[in-house]
């Protein structure tokens, strides 16, 4: 369990954030640049210390002001990955890696073999930093941070400085860090894709304050986490369970009592998370007949919201009023007008097959 | 061989100039440390330690003659209790060019130390080094491109240095007579012009080493920056 409440002011910037996160998680500190992510990641790290308040860490208290308790950074117990990697420029790869397993701590107990076998390490270890490529230099930041042992990482956007295809590639060895070690890690990131990839919870942050804090499955599809429904790619993440697998690249999934199309090739009964951009949902009032749509999902608008760009912003219930599932629709005024959209209302949610598996970023969350 | 008066002044000279490196450099390197830290009187003692450059060396080596001198406060303890004289001795032209070379020194190093991108002290840090750690296995490793290059041109100073060594230490051939005074003292001789050229060419070729070592060592510092 991760518990922070600090404030902390440097010149104009104010910071003041309160948050717990669920021991184990994946949590992400999400907001724009300037919002204060790195700044909180830099006060759980203890690189900086907060005007007042704690940082309490699986039980042990890290920052205390009111007891001007601070715990050093270097007895923190944490893995730091930084946005620019920052290995030391005078040792190789080998040595980078020595420097941290030499100082190890007591937490996440990673065989070396198997962490230089997952970062794909082998062929690098008598490579100096400089020459080495971003992504390569990023992969030495994780083993190097993972080889300390730490109770939790710290990575502040650690795959800002990359080009697309090393960003999926590092994201893809995040992922199976999480899944087969279950690393428990703090990641900021401003990037909604990666929240989405590899995230269980979240706090959003906005101009020195948490917005919004939640298990992410809780944070979408709502038009009231502003910071998340304006967005261009605001939306809604279902969690389907897969039911049958039509051998064509998709899938027929359930969702509460409903069921729909999903391009994706899993096995039945494989949990999918779902990122459905609000832009790709369409709503009619009737069933519609004869169209080419495959997934038309029974509905409940629970609430409205005027966009900042004049557009309204629907959010839906799938099934019942208090379906705990939840879609987002992003409509004019106009035809929000035409269909008479109010809260309580009956409508049908369209949505194309294809747009589930959006770019955002759909992921397989565990199987069985 | 080693009786002729160029051997005799290169390898005073190269003695001075070691036993000046020896003394100056670790101080430098603390005296760097010192002055990258706030504290109060910093602008003080950054002063003191940078005034041998504006100093015309001659006045170095008087004051150290005023302090170390067998009367001087600090002489005469020195030789009273540890029986060590500074005045007229190798040691004593070493502490005077020692002296005259430290700003440059202390600058150098300093650069070296402030060229290391703070974020990698952090990245040290959070793998659980500790302040000594750190300066051990990062800081030194880091900076020790420039503690050579402040070495080396420290070491070229001191092998030239004139005013402070005759003012404090005299001329004493074989003892005192570094290459810089033997050629003064060539000058001063009748016929002595050979030897002096003979001793200037010497000079020139050591101080041009010592440049190029210098040069090729603070180049490696960056190719070694932050961003490697």
């Amino acid at each position: 369990m991760i518990d922070v409440d600090v404030r902390f002011e440097r010149d104009e910037f104010s910071l003041q954030v309160a948050f717990t996160a669920p021991p184990g998680s994946v949590t992400a500190l999400f907001g724009a640049s300037g919002a204060g992510k790195s700044t909180l990641l830099d006060i759980v790290g203890g690189a900086l210390r907060p005007a007042s308040g704690h940082v309490r860490y699986a039980g042990a208290t890290l920052t205390d002001t009111a007891r001007d308790f601070h715990v050093p950074v270097e007895e923190r117990g944490i893995g730091w990955v930084f946005q620019e990697g920052l290995l030391f420029p005078h040792l190789d790869v080998h040595d980078n890696l020595n420097f941290a397993a030499r100082r190890a701590k007591a937490g996440l107990q990673i065989p070396r073999a198997r962490i230089l076998e997952v970062l794909g390490l082998g062929a690098l270890l008598r490579r100096r930093p400089h020459e080495l490529s971003g992504g390569e230099r990023q992969r030495v930041a994780i083993a190097r941070a993972l080889l300390s042992r730490p109770r939790l990482m710290l990575l502040d956007e650690p795959l800002a400085s990359l080009d697309a295809p090393r960003k999926l590639e590092i994201l893809a060895l995040l992922e199976t860090l999480r899944r087969e070690f279950a690393v428990p890690m703090l990641y900021v990131t401003h990037s909604l894709g990666e929240v989405l990839r590899l995230a269980d919870h979240m706090v959003v942050l906005e101009r020195g304050r948490a917005v919004a804090s939640g298990a992410i499955g809780d944070l979408f599809g709502r038009t009231d986490t502003p910071l998340l429904s304006e967005r261009a790619d605001a939306g809604a993440l279902l969690d389907l369970q897969v039911i049958a697998n039509d051998r064509a690249g998709s899938v027929t999934a359930r969702i509460g009592a409903q069921t729909m199309v999903v391009a994706a090739d899993v096995r039945v009964g494989t949990n999918l998370r779902a990122y459905v951009l609000a832009n790709e949902v369409i709503l009619a009032s009737a069933r519609p007949t004869g169209i080419s749509v495959r997934n038309v999902l029974q509905s409940v608008v629970t609430r409205l919201a005027h966009r900042n760009d004049g557009s309204v912003m629907v959010e839906l219930a799938l099934g019942e009023t208090d379906s705990p599932h939840r879609l987002l629709a992003n409509v004019t005024l106009a035809a929000a007008r035409e269909l008479g959209l109010a809260p309580g209302q009956a409508v049908h949610a369209l949505i194309k097959t294809v747009s589930v598996d959006a770019p955002a970023g759909a992921r397989a969350i565990g199987t069985g | 061989m080693s009786a002729s008066p160029e051997w005799q002044a290169i390898l005073t000279s190269l003695a001075v100039a070691a036993r000046a490196v020896a003394f100056a450099l670790p101080l430098a390197i603390a005296l760097a440390l010192l002055l990258m830290r706030k504290f109060p009187g910093r602008m003080l003692l950054d002063a003191i330690v940078h005034a041998p450059l504006v100093l015309p060396p001659v006045v170095v080596g008087y004051v150290l003659l005023l302090l170390f001198g067998i009367q001087g406060p600090l002489g005469y303890w020195l030789d009273r209790w540890l029986g060590v004289r500074l005045v007229f001795t190798t040691n004593g032209a070493a502490l005077a060019a020692g002296l005259v070379a430290l700003p440059v020194m202390v600058r150098s190093v300093r650069l070296a130390f402030e060229s290391i991108d703070p974020r990698l002290d952090l990245a040290a840090r959070s793998l659980g080094a500790g302040r000594w750690d750190r300066f051990v296995s990062l800081h030194l490793p880091l900076a020790l491109p420039g503690i050579l290059s402040a070495a080396v041109l420290g070491f070229a100073m001191c092998l030239g240095e004139f005013g402070a060594v005759i003012t404090f230490a005299a001329n004493v051939p074989g003892e005192t007579q570094t290459l810089a005074l033997a050629i003064y003292g060539a000058l001063q001789t009748p016929g002595g012009e050979p030897l002096a050229l003979r001793l200037a060419t010497i000079s020139l070729t050591i101080a041009i080493l010592a440049l190029v070592i210098s040069e090729w060592l603070a180049r490696r510092i960056g190719r070694r920056g932050p961003r490697a």
